[in-house]
């Protein structure tokens, strides 16, 4: 034992430098624990808000006012000139677009229509449009519901229409496909007092099922109640448009 | 001994030791860079990504993600004529109407194609769907604002920047774009007749949209209603992926060490079945002129 250092030697002072030891290294490794907490914190409070906080501080900078340009003034005079006759040209163009006579304009997703006439709304009311069902007939065979969206034309008029049923209508009956000239095929009364072709088979129709007016439950067409239907019908002649959202 | 002899053969007493050990031992009377090693593992990071967020973009102020003016537009080698005052207020009102007729010749250009796009009025608040240069639909944005960096470029920029449609190349919603349902067909008219023939009810899922443009502009819609408590989970999932989006573009910038640049957002809401009409009638494709 030495004399001077008597600490140095001893068993339980050996000990307890131990324990220190291992405090010490325990303390180290909580304050690294909680600097990478800390720093992950702060890291993600940063990518969470870094966004707000930068267009908060950038809309304490203003944008620069103009004070020069690269042309003269005389120039761009004669062109603003040049740029109101464009101008008011381009307006009869965009003008000559709305149609002066009817046009009726459906929401599929509302399922609600309204008819214009030269850009002002005359009635507007409730209708059913395709459900977006997808109707499948083992693997080979599916259909679907749904009304094909963008500007159509009114191709043909019928009064007292007769459905000429299509083959899922038969699948979704689970009845046979009839042949393609069967009197099966054919149903009166089903589609209203009037149709009107949209081309591609999609017509606007009336419908025995009024209580689904405002609901998607079409096979595609676009169904109107009766009242609204005999006017649509009085209204669009074959050419009129149809906007279809 | 004198202090350097006594630093010394500290240092070859902590050598003998574990490194790990002799490591912390060494650290223990090293309070000052103990400090700065806290520091630097705190705030450093976070210090980074403030670089990234706030500084660089307040540096690159006047600049849209993803969008580079004209050329002739900083030709700084061209005449420069100083406006006055009266001059200042012609030169705004010409960019008025340079823009105007920009929008107009590509209303006309998008009528001519059977495409559905949409028009936005920032000045009166209204936004319109239109098909074939038709407005289908016109509604009223409520609440309508707009994203920091349309307050910090200059009018120039930004009116060349608006200058032609904006082409929609992402979206995020909680609801479909198209609601399908799926359906068997029935084996025979037994099976037909068993099946349900009441249409099922109409969707009435809450509505909030962001629709990401080229040229950095961000259309971010939400219905005008407070959701139902039962669409909470959809709204905020919907949420999260917008969080996570914006930390992933935020850390791409980070990783390459460039500003991290704002969007020119436009946010408003409006009635919930005018959004759900609305986001179900934009197609892949979706052009929008913006107006202002």
């Amino acid at each position: 034992m030495n004399p001077n250092h008597p600490e140095r030697d001893s068993p339980e002072t050996e000990g307890t430098t131990d324990g220190t030891k291992r405090q010490s290294a325990r303390f180290a490794l909580i304050t690294a624990l909680l600097s990478v907490g800390l720093s992950a914190l702060l890291f993600t409070a940063v990518l969470r808000n870094g966004a707000a906080w930068r267009d908060a501080v950038l809309r304490l900078f203003p944008a620069p006012g103009v004070e020069s340009i690269q042309e003269p003034m005389e120039d761009l005079q004669a062109r603003y000139k040049r740029m109101e006759r464009e101008r008011a040209d381009l307006d009869k163009k965009l003008d000559r677009l709305v149609p002066k006579n009817h046009y009726l304009v459906v929401n599929t997703t509302g399922n609600t229509f309204r008819l214009y006439k030269g850009g002002e709304m005359v009635r507007e009311g409730l209708c059913s449009t395709g459900s977006y069902t997808v109707l499948k007939a083992g693997d080979k065979m599916s259909w679907t519901f749904k009304t094909p969206r963008g500007m159509y034309r009114i191709q043909g008029k019928i009064s007292k229409p007769i459905w000429r049923k299509p083959d899922w209508a038969f699948v979704e009956e689970g009845l046979p496909i009839p042949p393609a000239n069967s009197q099966l095929r054919y149903e009166a009364g089903v589609l209203g007092n009037y149709a009107m072709s949209l081309g591609h088979g999609y017509l606007i129709h009336g419908t025995l099922y009024q209580r689904f007016l405002g609901m998607p439950v079409t096979h595609g067409c676009v169904r109107l109640g009766d009242d609204d239907l005999e006017a649509v019908f009085r209204s669009m002649q074959v050419g009129s448009r149809v906007f279809i959202y | 001994m004198n202090g350097f002899q006594e630093k010394l053969s500290g240092i070859r007493k902590v050598a003998r030791k574990l490194p790990v050990q002799a490591y912390f031992d060494w650290l223990k009377g090293q309070s000052r860079i103990k400090k700065l090693l806290l520091v630097a593992l705190v705030a450093l990071p976070a210090m980074y990504l403030l670089l990234i967020s706030v500084v660089l973009p307040v540096g690159n102020i006047g600049k849209i993600p993803g969008y580079e003016p004209p050329a002739t537009a900083a030709d700084s080698s061209a005449t420069v004529y100083k406006l006055s005052q009266e001059e200042k207020e012609w030169w705004l009102g010409y960019l008025s109407a340079q823009r105007e007729i920009a929008i107009k010749k590509h209303r006309l250009a998008l009528a001519g194609k059977d495409s559905i796009y949409l028009r936005l009025q920032l000045a009166d608040s209204t936004l319109h769907l239109e098909i074939k240069g038709i407005p289908a639909y016109s509604g009223k944005m409520l609440d309508l604002e707009l994203g920091a960096p349309f307050e910090s470029i200059t009018p120039q920029l930004r009116a060349e920047w608006a200058a032609a449609p904006f082409v929609m190349q992402r979206r995020n919603a909680t609801i479909e774009v198209f609601p399908v349902v799926y359906k068997e067909a029935p084996k025979d008219t037994a099976e037909a007749n068993a099946l349900p023939s009441e249409p099922m009810a109409p969707e009435k899922t809450a509505v909030f949209f962001d629709l990401q443009f080229d040229r950095g502009l961000r259309l971010l819609v939400e219905q005008d209603e407070e959701p139902e408590p039962g669409d909470r989970r959809i709204v905020n999932a919907y949420m999260r992926r917008e969080q996570r989006a914006q930390s992933a573009s935020f850390l791409r910038a980070a990783r390459r060490i460039k500003p991290f640049l704002p969007e020119m957002t436009v946010k408003f809401r409006l009635p919930a079945e005018e959004a759900r009409a609305l986001y179900r009638a934009l197609p892949e494709q979706t052009h929008l002129l913006l107006q202002y």
